[in-house]
């Protein structure tokens, strides 16, 4: 049973209270992240998840009755919700059916579905294509997009100006595209020449 | 061409981002979520709520006056395509057209009736 206390800082997050949300936040999105990773091992979607969660906790703030359940547990029923809704909609899509190539190759002209990113062999080639690119290009696409970093603060860390960040980054971008179009036809010919 | 660039930028940050062994989030996107959030709830709940009732509201308004106005527009031009047909015909013409009409009105109106 929730304390009086614990009680009035659960009133917190159906008042809006800005500093007890950011500390509610900082806390359950971990949380939720390893939640929905749990279900699908694709960071991206994760993400999209959590962002939907949590703003449907914002929109939803004022229904939350503090004596019904803790925060906590609030959240979590609604990221259980978002999760069946994820469910109900990957069953209506199709199937990538080992044909993660095809997509691969079009890759600058649509969004890879997630269930291509999902599979074992774009993971593994994710990591190949990684490790042949230069060192400087690796690093700026894992600050950008793993650390979540700005150019300012990529530029600092890697010492160069924000200009050269963003003509680094275009460059990282077209020769990793190359790179996992490169891994990908180099897999599919052994397997044509294991079928042989 | 941008929306080509655009693609690719979203799909190598989603590829680049499942090498990512930690099983946590990115302190960014954790920045940015939280900042976003705190934004949001700036908004008072009446305005939220008002946002809500007006949009809903709002659509459904939308679609009415839209049907409205595309019910007068049709009916405007076939208006205007019966008079300025009307006028260049004959005045016989346009009495025959006349009676025709209101004959089938009185049919009309008269099956209502008997």
């Amino acid at each position: 049973m929730a304390n009086a206390c614990d009680q009035h800082g659960w009133a917190g997050i159906s008042q809006g209270d800005p500093d007890i949300w950011r500390e509610f936040l900082s806390r359950q999105i971990p949380l939720l992240y390893g939640m929905f990773i749990k279900c699908w091992p694709n960071p991206s979607l994760a993400e999209e998840l959590i962002q939907k969660t949590v703003f449907n906790a914002v929109k939803g703030r004022s229904g939350y009755d503090p004596s019904r359940a803790s925060p906590e547990k609030w959240i979590v029923g609604i990221a259980r919700n978002n999760i069946r809704l994820e469910i109900r909609k990957r069953a209506s899509q199709p199937n990538v059916n080992g044909d993660v190539g095809t997509y691969i190759s079009a890759i600058d002209k649509e969004p890879l579905p997630h269930k291509v990113l999902e599979q074992k062999e774009t993971i593994s080639s994710v990591r190949t294509a990684l490790a042949r690119l230069a060192s400087s290009e690796r690093s700026v696409l894992k600050a950008k997009y793993m650390q979540g970093l700005s150019a300012r603060q990529i530029s600092r860390q890697m010492g160069i100006t924000e200009k050269a960040v963003h003509s680094l980054l275009y460059r990282a971008r077209i020769s990793f595209r190359e790179e996992i179009k490169r891994t990908f036809t180099t897999n599919d010919r052994g397997r044509d020449n294991e079928i042989q | 061409m941008k929306s080509n660039e655009s693609n690719l930028e979203k799909n190598v940050s989603r590829l680049v981002k499942l090498s990512d062994e930690s099983g946590t989030p990115s302190a960014g996107f954790v920045d940015t979520l939280i900042h976003s959030t705190l934004e949001k709830l700036k908004q008072p709940d009446a305005e939220i709520t008002l946002q809500r009732q007006g949009r809903f509201i709002g659509i459904n308004w939308d679609k009415v006056m839209g049907l409205a106005a595309v019910i007068t527009l049709v009916y405007g031009a076939g208006l205007e395509v019966l008079l300025s047909g009307l006028i260049r015909i004959s005045s016989f013409f346009t009495f025959t057209v006349l009676i025709a009409m209101i004959v089938n009105w009185l049919v009309y109106l008269g099956g209502f009736i008997l």
